[in-house]
């Protein structure tokens, strides 16, 4: 059963946790207002503030910003099966991720909530289309996307980008929500205890990726070096490749004339 | 005599039998619980009364220690405190393990981004197997092990729902984490 307090789980990570699941997601606000919102397979379908529809994306915005300031609301999702007849919206659910981000970012522009990645946490990139995931996110994507395909924690781009750390653990949260970035996880290796010096000779000849401890490695002796691939490394590539600099400056310019023109025409 | 065989097939007849398991998670996940439930010897704890909102009327400040010896085996479990301003003591308590066992108390979602922040830090700085035990699934509103799995976008194979206070519950989780073992040095 998914229940919990938007304070610890906010909206947007709600959203993505139900993933495919059909069901009505409740919130209910310390003044005991009910907010609803309707989802089936990864469709946003509607939502409701005590009984009261909510019919345009306007309203709908207004009623995101509001929840996200009351951050001791306390949410249920109930698993049901939903009549297609009471539909308001049909919007791909990652939608109502991206507005709901936006209300997250008035709230927590200068504060770092529990919810947000460890600094030290390193990403790595996903390689999806970033097109759709909105110009304010897609303008740190762009200065931030040469790290990640490497591989780099929020400290690391704190030293290497004129942003702030708060700003940069914001903006992991939401690429991470909108599935851009992903955690970059070792291979797992194993320290199989084993009896004697010979025994690991002949287990490393054979050339296996099991590496072994000694015989008292189990319980407080210095382990075996782990096989160990600093992202700090990976920043250091990165700042030798002036092609890829390039690169990532081509495409800011490209960017930034798409958001002028669009302008013009708007 | 499950997780007997499990220890046999993962350690594939090492002959050496000192195993250490490192137990970790967010404070109110069970550790201390654990351990004492699945400890065949006396379990050393450095609790300390606290206060707390959840009820919780101990904590612990350094570590657990319990083992249990099956045939040559001896394995060695080491709890580490649950909360953030010990996280020092992780680093030194993980060292040498062989496995990690997460745990995460499902009664409580409160706990889940503290977990998020442990796992992520977790997967990030080691190469060791793990398994995540949710915890309190004898109560009716809990999150599931599916559902943890969904939070923290991890294979549902690796999450197990555990009732620390039951030993046999406590067992599967370390049969659990012997096949993870077994797998991946297969694989």
């Amino acid at each position: 059963m998914l229940f919990g307090k938007i304070k610890s789980i906010p909206l947007p990570q709600i959203v993505r946790i139900i993933g495919e699941k059909s069901g009505v997601l409740e919130i209910k606000s310390p003044e005991n207002n009910l907010y609803s919102f309707r989802f089936a397979r990864r469709l946003f379908l509607g939502a409701k503030k005590q009984d009261n529809p909510i019919g345009d994306t306007f309203a709908l915005k207004s009623m995101l910003l509001e929840l996200s300031q009351k951050e001791e609301s306390f949410f249920i999702f109930k698993e049901v099966e939903l009549q297609e007849d009471d539909v308001s919206f049909s919007l791909p659910a990652v939608q109502l991720i991206i507005a709901s981000l936006h209300s997250l970012r008035t709230m927590y522009q200068k504060n770092l909530p529990i919810f947000f990645p460890d600094p030290e946490t390193v990403f790595l990139s996903t390689g999806n289309d970033p097109s759709w995931i909105g110009s304010e996110f897609f303008s740190f994507w762009i200065e931030a996307e040469p790290f990640f395909a490497k591989g780099t924690s929020a400290k690391e781009l704190a030293k290497n980008l004129p942003i702030e750390l708060e700003d940069i653990l914001f903006h992991i949260y939401t690429l991470r929500l909108l599935n851009m970035i992903k955690t970059a996880s070792k291979k797992r290796t194993f320290y199989l205890p084993i009896s004697d010096q010979s025994d690991l000779n002949s287990i490393e000849s054979h050339h296996t990726n099991i590496h072994l401890g000694s015989d008292s490695a189990a319980i407080g002796s210095k382990p075996p070096p782990l096989p160990s691939e600093s992202s700090t490394t990976a920043i250091q590539i990165y700042q030798s490749d002036q092609q890829d600099i390039k690169k990532g400056l081509l495409r800011r310019l490209i960017y930034g004339f798409k958001n002028f023109f669009r302008k013009m025409y708007e | 005599m499950v997780l007997k065989t499990s220890l046999e097939r993962c350690m594939n007849n090492h002959k050496n039998q000192n195993i250490k398991i490192f137990v970790t998670g967010p404070s109110g996940a069970g550790k201390t619980t654990f351990i004492r439930s699945i400890s065949q010897s006396e379990v050393l704890t450095t609790d300390v009364p606290c206060t707390n909102a959840k009820g919780k009327k101990e904590t612990t400040v350094a570590m657990d220690y319990g083992s249990l010896n099956l045939d040559r085996y001896a394995i060695h479990l080491f709890g580490s405190p649950g909360q953030d301003r010990f996280d020092f003591t992780w680093d030194i308590l993980r060292q040498g393990a062989l496995g990690v066992i997460m745990l995460v108390g499902g009664h409580d979602p409160e706990q889940l981004p503290l977990l998020k922040k442990m796992h992520d830090k977790f997967l990030t700085e080691l190469t060791i197997p793990y398994i995540l035990g949710v915890t309190h699934q004898d109560l009716a509103e809990v999150w599931t092990p599916a559902e943890v799995a969904d939070y923290l976008e991890i294979d549902p194979f690796l999450c197990v729902g555990i009732n620390a206070l039951d030993e046999n519950s406590a067992t599967d989780v370390l049969v659990r984490l012997f096949e993870i073992i077994e797998k991946e040095i297969e694989g």
